[in-house]
């Protein structure tokens, strides 16, 4: 434990100690609250329920979640830092968790920096705050499951342009999977894969939580994902230090 | 050129059992990846997070899937999202996980099939088959169907209410399931002289539209109508419901009184002032003149058994309540519209413990303690703030001048009776015969030459009456004469606040002694016959809430000249003290056959009773009674006492949706602001008006009434674009406020984070210049 907070710190202070992570947060926080209430209409729809404000967060995560998790390893790799930092007592997997974890309070700062809305919806009307914790519980593990991609993705390439496109591909047919018009083309005529792309879609599981449903299942996909890609991510790192 | 292996290394063949290690290793924990998640995914297991728990199924929805052992179909018809109002949208996504939910707990058994209707596609003409209709070109309905049985959800959203706190999807989904897969519907004995099935009107005409309630009751049960003259009521029939049943015999109140004993539930829907009643007399569109049925009373009462069960219904007061006004505009409310508050409703009862608005329309009150045997259980009832008022309230518009000023001497005169009034409530026990002397003799037959039906014409043989009258064989007349307001004089206790036809309909039948008034009542009379000639039409009241709540707007009567009131109608028992007066119920007919009358009923039997029947006329304001808790009240009722408990825990549950409550508070602070200028502008009409009163004579009183008019036609004009000019203040106030929050969470937070990232940066290149 010692160790991945020593990895922990240091990764955060690199977000902070440069404008990386202000730039992304403001970016996250204009990009949500601008398509919230200009292209979502959020204040025409009377409804303080912050259901629409949630569906729009899959599809900024499949840019920020990138944005985020590309220098993890990328950046290691093209400094030529990645030996010098398994070569130091440290297990890769503590490593990894570390660095994620630091990648997560950055996308958490971000969450944070949507409070506002919260305290507008209980100003405006009375929301319901389980449903509200339910929505920011889903944005967040797609955020967090959008940068374990995005780790997985970056310990493979030095460019971090590179692991960008590609997570981003990547994040996108996630987030289109089980996208309504995507469901209804396919089930008429193949509703097994209408099921599957329901099944790891992230847009799915986050628009069910949104509306304060916490299934089982999204909860498995979710968590099982990011630990899929973080174990993806570690043996990339020991075939490459092989 | 590669270097050689030297013998003996295996360094190659370990890297490549390493590598295929590594992959086996991958496709081993990929492999566990899909397998737990493709078995969570077998798995309905949830959480529910919301409040309401909107997303569980209730204990009701499994009970009725439980039963079913046949194979159902739930088809889902929808226009493209694209195609769908932006409000709609959301929708599709939790109908869908209704249905889902649904097919989670019969698989085997409940299948669900959605459909994308496009036009001119074959899932149109499917959906068409059906019975399905596009609303507006959407597409949005449910098809269940079991074996030969289908039943509709037509149009899905109307499930959703957008300003009250209630889905009813689970409910829709639910009553639907369970109308197809029954075997056999309770029946449902329906006794009302209004058109709840709607009418189709000869020659092409208009005619009145099905009743909603109607036809939520008819999804449940078979309806069988029984006469107001019966003298029989069937065993069968499962429930008795009487709404507004004015013109009821005194057999057919025994024939009702003998059917509770016998076992029977009875709902009752009284009405001191129907305002269906009031128009029916009215010349319906489309219809050749003297060709509309004849008028229905406005009053009802079940006097005779009321008395027995130890209450009294006033049949000549209305009840206004200042605590329940439900608000017409920025600047007034009407205390005679009551919007129930949740003080106002019993949460102890399955009936009533899920729902929330109630709007009653002219409503009547019940007065009296349960006889000896019975228990009373108040379902819902009216503010401390509230007193009873002359019916005559009733028939005045609102939206017209002098209805106005009524209001605003209501409003002014206004005496609270400091307790609050039954509206609703149930009695169960064994109930006593309100008939000890047996079966009551029929009423005696009309004289020859005049009408036997409703109306009165002179000369027609019975049944043959059409056409609006006032007293039989007269011409109708206008149904309001130029109105004044009166000093407020003392009615005598126990007199009938009736004014003549014209103005207000006679009570329906002798109405108990009432007891003595609390206050003096405001009286509004008509003018003398000499007054100048008023305007011919008299649209039916405009009952238009406020702008911030759903406005709908009462469905305006034709404008073909207003028809009086109700004329007697022989179905009527006669006046107390005239010829021909109800006699005192004959013994029994010596028939050894006959059955022997109950005296007292031979279990615990049950009653409701409701002191207002618009409350389901959704034909008067269809958004507003359709959206809130006024039909599941209804069908609770007959749930309850049909037995039916599943249908009732499902009815009404709470929503997801949680409207901008707030915004209303905003544009109320914004009009108060101005409201005490435009209270003294009222008060100076009324000092106008007050000096025409005040002229001794006729002629002066006329010239009085010329100048003053001009007066108040400019003054009301003033007001109207002062209201105008409010409302538009109002609307701007609310705009800003809203601009406000928007920008502020778009550009505030990105302000601060900024600001700090800069800070951050700005002390870390003090630090570093400093070293």
């Amino acid at each position: 434990m010692r160790h991945i907070s020593i990895i922990f710190k240091r990764e955060l202070a690199a977000y902070f100690n440069n404008p990386l992570a202000y730039v992304l947060i403001i970016i996250f926080s204009v990009l949500s609250m601008g398509l919230t209430f200009v292209i979502g209409k959020f204040l025409d729809l009377n409804d303080a329920s912050l259901t629409n404000f949630f569906l729009f967060h899959p599809w900024i995560y499949m840019i920020f979640g990138p944005a985020i998790g590309m220098r993890l390893w990328s950046e290691e790799h093209r400094m030529g830092t990645t030996e010098l930092l398994l070569t130091m007592p440290i297990s890769p997997w503590q490593a990894i968790v570390g660095k994620f974890l630091a990648a997560c309070v950055v996308l958490a700062a971000a969450l944070l920096s949507t409070i506002p809305i919260v305290v507008t919806v209980y100003i405006l009307g009375s929301p319901d705050g389980q449903m509200i914790f339910s929505g920011y519980l889903g944005s967040f593990l797609v955020g967090a499951a959008t940068i374990a991609i995005t780790c997985a993705i970056s310990a493979l390439t030095r460019s971090q342009i590179s692991c960008l496109l590609i997570s981003v591909c990547i994040c996108f047919l996630l987030v289109l999977a089980g996208f309504p018009s995507v469901a209804d083309f396919l089930r008429p005529t193949m509703p097994w894969l209408a099921n599957l792309g329901n099944g790891i879609s992230l847009w799915w599981h986050q628009s069910e939580m949104a509306r304060g449903l916490v299934r089982l299942q999204s909860l498995a996909y979710l968590t099982t994902l990011i630990a899929f890609c973080l174990y993806l991510t570690s043996v990339i790192i020991r075939s490459k230090r092989a | 050129m590669s270097t050689p292996t030297p013998p003996g290394d295996t360094t190659p063949v370990r890297a490549k059992r390493g590598w295929l290690l590594t992959s086996a290793g991958v496709a081993l924990v990929a492999g566990i990846f899909l397998t737990v998640n493709w078995f969570f995914s077998l798995s309905s297991a949830n959480l529910d997070f919301t409040e309401a728990k909107v997303h569980t199924l209730s204990a009701g929805t499994e009970s009725i899937l439980k039963r079913i052992d046949t194979d159902v179909t739930i088809k889902l018809y929808v226009s493209p999202e694209d195609d769908l109002m932006p409000q709609f949208r959301p929708v599709i996504g939790q109908v869908e996980g209704w249905l889902q939910r649904y097919h989670e707990l019969k698989p085997d058994l409940i299948k669900v099939q959605k459909f994308v209707v496009e036009r001119t596609s074959e899932e149109e003409q499917e959906a068409g088959t059906t019975g399905l209709q596009p609303q507006q070109g959407m597409w949005f309905g449910i098809a269940i169907t079991c074996l030969e049985k289908t039943t509709l959800i037509p149009w899905v959203p109307a499930l959703f209410s957008p300003f009250v706190d209630e889905d009813r999807i689970e409910f829709g989904l639910s009553s639907g399931l369970s109308e197809v897969t029954s075997a056999r519907k309770k029946v449902l004995g329906l006794m009302s002289p209004l058109k709840l099935a709607g009418d189709a009107m000869p020659f092409g005409g208009g005619g009145q539209p099905t009743w909603a309630i109607y036809e939520m009751l008819k999804s449940q049960y078979e309806i069988k109508n029984i006469e107001l003259t019966t003298t029989k009521i069937d065993p069968t029939v499962d429930v008795l419901l009487l709404l507004h049943p004015a013109g009821i015999t005194d057999e057919a109140q025994w024939a009702v009184d003998q059917y509770l004993l016998g076992g029977g539930h009875v709902i009752a829907f009284l009405d001191t002032y129907n305002l269906v009643a009031s128009q029916s007399g009215q010349q319906q569109r489309g219809m050749p003149p003297g060709m509309s049925p004849g008028a229905i009373p406005t009053g009802s009462n079940l006097a005779k058994l009321l008395t027995a069960w130890g209450y009294i219904f006033e049949s000549d007061k209305i009840v206004a309540d200042m605590g329940y006004a439900t608000p017409m505009g920025p600047n007034n409310s009407n205390p005679l519209l009551l919007t129930l508050g949740t003080e106002g409703i019993d949460r102890s009862t399955d009936i009533t413990k899920q729902l929330n608005d109630f709007w009653f329309i002219f409503s009547g009150t019940f007065t009296g303690t349960p006889a000896s045997g019975l228990t009373e259980k108040i379902l819902l009832k009216t503010s401390v703030k509230n007193q009873m008022v002359e019916t005559s309230y009733a028939s005045a518009n609102p939206g017209s001048p002098s209805g106005q000023q009524q209001m605003a001497r209501l409003n002014r005169s206004f005496r609270p009776e400091g307790k609050e009034r039954i509206l609703a409530f149930e009695l169960t026990g064994k109930f006593k015969t309100a008939f000890p002397e047996g079966k009551p003799a029929p009423p005696p037959p009309a004289p020859p030459g005049q009408g036997g039906g409703m109306g009165g014409m002179g000369g027609l043989p019975p049944g043959m009456n059409f056409g609006p009258q006032g007293e039989a064989g007269e011409p109708g007349t206008a149904a309001t004469a130029p109105i004044e307001v009166k000093a407020p004089e003392a009615a005598p206790a126990g007199s009938p606040a009736a004014a003549p036809a014209p103005a207000a309909p006679a009570p329906v039948a002798p109405a108990p002694a009432t007891p003595s008034v609390v206050s003096p009542p405001v009286t509004i009379e008509p003018k003398p016959a000499d007054a100048p000639a008023p305007p011919a039409a008299n649209p039916a009241p405009a009952l238009t809430p406020a702008p911030a709540t759903p406005a709908p707007a009462l469905t305006p009567a034709p404008t073909a000249p207003a028809v009086p009131a109700a004329a007697p109608s022989p179905l009527l028992p006669p006046p107390a003290g005239a010829a021909g007066a109800t006699p005192p119920p004959v013994a029994p007919s010596g028939d050894p056959n006959a059955p022997v009358p109950l005296k007292e009923s031979t279990k615990d039997g049950m009653v409701f009773l409701v002191g207002d029947t618009d409350m389901l006329a959704d034909i008067l304001a269809q958004q507003q009674i359709l959206q809130n808790s006024n039909l599941p009240f209804a069908v609770n009722l007959v749930d309850q006492a049909a037995g039916d408990k599943d249908l009732m825990s499902i009815r009404s549950r709470g929503s997801a949706r949680r409207p901008f409550s707030t915004i209303k508070l905003v544009r109320d602070e914004a009009t108060s602001k101005i409201r005490d200028q435009l209270k003294s502008m009222d008060e100076e009409v009324e000092k106008i008006n007050a000096d025409i009163q005040s002229q001794k004579t006729n002629k002066d009183r006329n010239a009085a009434l010329m100048s003053g008019w001009k007066k108040m036609e400019q003054k009301s004009r003033e007001i109207a674009a002062r209201k105008y000019q409010l409302e538009k203040e109002a609307n701007k106030e609310v705009k800003s406020k809203l601009n406000f929050y928007q920008w502020m969470n778009i550009i505030l937070v990105p302000a601060i984070i900024a600001g700090i990232g800069l800070l951050v940066l700005i002390i870390r290149k003090l630090k570093t210049s400093a070293r």
